[in-house]
């Protein structure tokens, strides 16, 4: 009888965490069907109350498991809904996370560059061409692609001088050269984006950019700092209560913590 | 008169080389660069109508060079003149730079001064728009004696004061005042002035300096306005100054007059009191002082649904700093309030914050009454003021409003239709129907990838030992071949071809493995050799004298106890490299 019950309670949790990952196909396919309803709804409120089915379904995914090194798709579907129920400042900022998981997908780009035409927000000018085309795998890769390809190419460098080493031949040798000159640059890459490149954010509330780190300071332009806007964060102040940003317009100054979320 | 103006520059210069963070500046911090640049205009020689004085201050690493013709009043180049470099202390890379400045003279009012730029180490930084005023020259301070030299006893005096209420509450403001009293031209050498700090305090500001004469003397006043933050009690340390009188000649060059001279202000404790918790209204925030409140349209009293009503609601009273607009939920069944919410505008004793308003439905009759509490300090109690409801009249969108009439397109739907109206197209691509997969990682698309790189290096150095290991058991069993064949030759009959032939082949390999020959092809024809190679020959060479000839035995007996000595005799001569 003991063993019996040892036996269920060893048991129980693996028959919960079978059923709960049998439960997500049924969550994803039910938030889809909720956002393909809002989209056909006839009215206003048939469609709020489908996205925001939707828009919750999706964002207990959210919490539930780890998408940054994902498909960048359920952040792409986030975003959608936000921009459905009009909330576009937050539509902006999951289309900034999905945009660094799936850096070539042209409806992103779209859905994007209509987002922030709501907000009146001028789109980001391409990167340099001579700087893009040298360049071309770090931005055209997302984050899990390079380290993915870093991977394949260590790989062959390691089997081209595993066999250079057995058989010492000229064309062996070149070959586990090139494939150590790719495998350097890809760390480079995978460096500057873990070590150099900018934290950036999303002011999701228009808010007030201060000459200091508190709101007696005065501001550093009559015009509040419009929400949606991307900001590089150079500073955390105050116990993490301030951040000190620049704009998209170059001007320095101080936000409050709670206005901006982090890509 | 002159000393009098070359000591209040001498410690206005001073003072701005406090390590005390300034409002008037813009810090320009780039990873390890500091450079500040601040200017402003000389008020003491800001007269009508006269070129304006002015100085402008740059704090920068000494490695990182000011352009002097890089000065910039807006975008039109400025004449700047090199006054002197000061250093913060010797083992700070940090030096403060003077350059003085003129522009034209402007008639007497309030003007601002635009950001002046200026290029150093490179890179160019602008300090932040002043503003100063242009006013009718004032009475000069009293001349000092014989007005050539200092007068007979030379005194310096500090003194230091908290301006306003006491004891104070959270939110209340304050000022901390220094005061120099001084009757000649000084050289401060020393200034601690932890009043300025205002640690525990929120400073509000810039410093204020103003300069007057009282009683004979001149007076330099620094004062800075702080807001108290949290309860406490709060203890400063006595403010020290020392300093030495000194004579400027025409060619103004200073003569210091000793002793030094100190002046020290005792210490200062301020205290903050929390708000008493008894009797604390539901709607106070913060509010000390006395105050009345009053509410008014600034719009038309009649709106349409969702159509922004302003009202005004002007809070009067001396403290102003700590008013708040107060809570307005009691509004918000009834109207939609605006996302940002207003600043007060203080004007003539008066705080006025503007709210608006749009009414939810045509059901709303009045703006209600407006809750506004406040602590009194002096009566030592709190009090509350209602501001009375304001009637208003709500239509819905198809009633026109005579006197407001919007030209506008389109028109805004009642909220109760709004919900049952057709939605707008869909404007963007639509979603993916997610899988599990889109949910987690990337297969080895994290940074446990990076793992490849020592499992890579074990790899390759694995393999490399190996290779070394696999030569050394090559060349191994290469050794055994020539004891293989000597072993043979044992074995077979002692007069056998074979057993000549197996021996033959066992020592020539033996000397090549060892590295007596070059090749196990046959030994050197010179028969002089003494060495193992020539011990080799000549015993082989009995051996066949002995077979050929007939001459001696040839058997196991008498030729193998001299082949395994030398055979073993090789072995031990050279060994494998």
């Amino acid at each position: 009888m003991v063993r019996m019950w040892i036996w269920i309670l060893l048991l129980f949790p693996m028959c919960e965490a079978a059923s709960l990952e049998k439960n997500i196909p049924t969550v994803l396919q039910e938030a889809y069907d909720s956002y393909a309803q809002g989209e056909v709804a006839k009215t206003l409120s048939e469609r709020k109350e489908a996205f925001n089915r939707a828009l919750n379904l999706y964002t207990e995914m959210e919490k539930k498991y780890d998408a940054e090194y994902s498909s960048g798709r359920l952040y792409y579907d986030i975003a959608n809904t936000y921009f459905q129920l009009e909330e576009y400042s937050w539509a902006v900022l999951y289309y900034y996370r999905a945009q660094k998981l799936m850096p070539r997908e042209e409806k992103l780009k779209h859905n994007l560059t209509t987002t922030q035409a709501k907000l009146g927000i001028e789109p980001e000018p391409d990167l340099a061409a001579v700087f893009h085309l040298l360049l071309f795998f770090h931005s055209y890769l997302s984050l899990p692609e390079r380290l993915q390809l870093f991977l394949l190419v260590s790989l062959c460098s390691i089997a081209a001088l595993s066999a250079y080493l057995w058989r010492p031949q000229r064309w062996l040798k070149i070959t586990a050269v090139v494939f150590l000159i790719a495998t350097t640059l890809l760390v480079l890459s995978l460096a500057y984006t873990r070590y150099l490149s900018p934290i950036e954010g999303v002011l999701i509330q228009s808010t007030n950019l201060y000459r200091g780190a508190g709101e007696q300071y005065a501001p550093v332009s009559e015009q509040p700092t419009l929400s949606g806007n991307k900001l590089t964060i150079v500073e955390v102040l105050s116990d993490g209560k301030w951040l000190k940003v620049i704009t998209p317009l170059g001007e320095l100054g101080y936000i409050p913590y709670a206005a901006v979320r982090i890509i | 008169m002159m000393n009098f103006i070359q000591s209040v520059i001498t410690i206005c210069a001073l003072l701005v080389t406090l390590p005390i963070p300034s409002e008037c500046a813009l810090w320009n911090s780039d990873e390890g660069e500091n450079v500040k640049v601040t200017a402003e205009i000389d008020l003491y020689t800001a007269l009508p109508n006269q070129p304006l004085k002015g100085t402008i201050t740059i704090t920068h690493d000494v490695k990182a060079e000011v352009n002097e013709n890089s000065f910039k009043l807006e975008k039109s180049p400025l004449k700047a003149e090199f006054v002197k470099n000061v250093k913060i202390s010797p083992q700070d890379p940090l030096t403060i730079s003077i350059y003085s400045f003129e522009i034209p003279g402007q008639p007497q009012g309030l003007y601002v001064l635009p950001e002046i730029s200026v290029e150093v180490g490179g890179k160019v930084y602008s300090s932040i728009p002043t503003s100063y005023e242009v006013r009718k020259a004032i009475s000069p301070p009293l001349p000092l004696p014989n007005n050539k030299g200092p007068p007979s006893s030379v005194s310096l005096t500090l003194k230091a004061a908290v301006d306003g209420p006491s004891p104070l509450y959270p939110g209340q403001r304050a000022w901390m005042v220094y005061r120099y009293y001084f009757n000649a031209s000084v050289e401060l050498v020393t200034e601690k002035l932890p009043l300025l700090e205002a640690t525990g305090f929120q400073k509000i500001g810039d410093k204020r300096i103003k300069n007057y004469s009282e009683g004979g003397l001149n007076v330099l006043e620094v004062a800075q306005e702080i807001q108290a933050i949290s309860p406490g009690e709060f203890k400063f340390p006595p403010s020290i100054v020392e300093g030495y009188a000194y004579q400027e000649n025409e060619l103004k060059q200073r003569t210091y007059l000793k002793p030094k001279l100190k002046s020290e202000a005792p210490g200062i404790t301020i205290t903050v009191v929390p708000f008493p918790e008894s009797g604390k209204p539901a709607s106070f925030n913060g509010a000390v002082g006395q105050f009345t409140l009053t509410t008014s349209l600034l719009t038309s009293a009649t709106a349409t649904v969702d159509e922004a009503i302003k009202l005004a609601v002007d809070i009067s009273g001396a403290d102003l700093a700590t008013v708040k607009l107060p809570e307005l939920n009691n509004l918000k069944s009834f109207f939609r309030l605006s996302d940002l919410p207003p600043i007060g505008e203080v004007k003539e004793g008066t705080k006025r914050f503007v709210v608006e308003l749009s009414p939810l439905s045509t059901t709303v009759k009045a703006i209600p009454s407006i809750e506004f509490s406040y602590f009194d300090p002096i009566g030592n109690r709190y009090s509350t003021l209602h501001s009375p409801p304001i009637p208003i009249t709500v239509k819905s969108d198809k009633e026109k409003v005579p006197e407001k009439q919007t030209p506008a397109l389109i028109r805004p739907i009642p909220r109760q239709e709004q919900a049952a109206a057709e939605p707008a197209p869909i404007q963007i691509e639509g979603n993916y129907l997610l899988k599990m997969s889109d949910l987690q990682p990337l297969p080895f698309g994290t940074w446990s990838s990076f793992w490849i790189i020592p499992g890579g290096i074990l790899v390759l150095a694995a393999q490399f030992f190996l290779k070394q290991e696999m030569l050394k058991k090559k060349q191994t069993a290469t050794a055994k071949r020539s004891e293989d064949l000597f072993n043979e030759a044992l074995q077979a009959p002692a007069s056998s071809a074979a057993f000549f032939q197996l021996l033959n082949q066992a020592f020539l390999l033996r000397l090549t493995e060892t590295g007596h020959l070059a090749a196990p092809n046959g030994l050197p024809e010179d028969r002089s050799r003494d060495d193992i190679v020539g011990e080799v020959r000549a015993f082989l060479d009995r051996i066949e004298e002995k077979r050929f000839t007939g001459r001696g035995e040839v058997s196991h007996e008498t030729i193998i106890p001299e082949a395994k000595e030398l055979f073993r005799k090789i072995s031990s001569k050279k060994e494998l490299p």
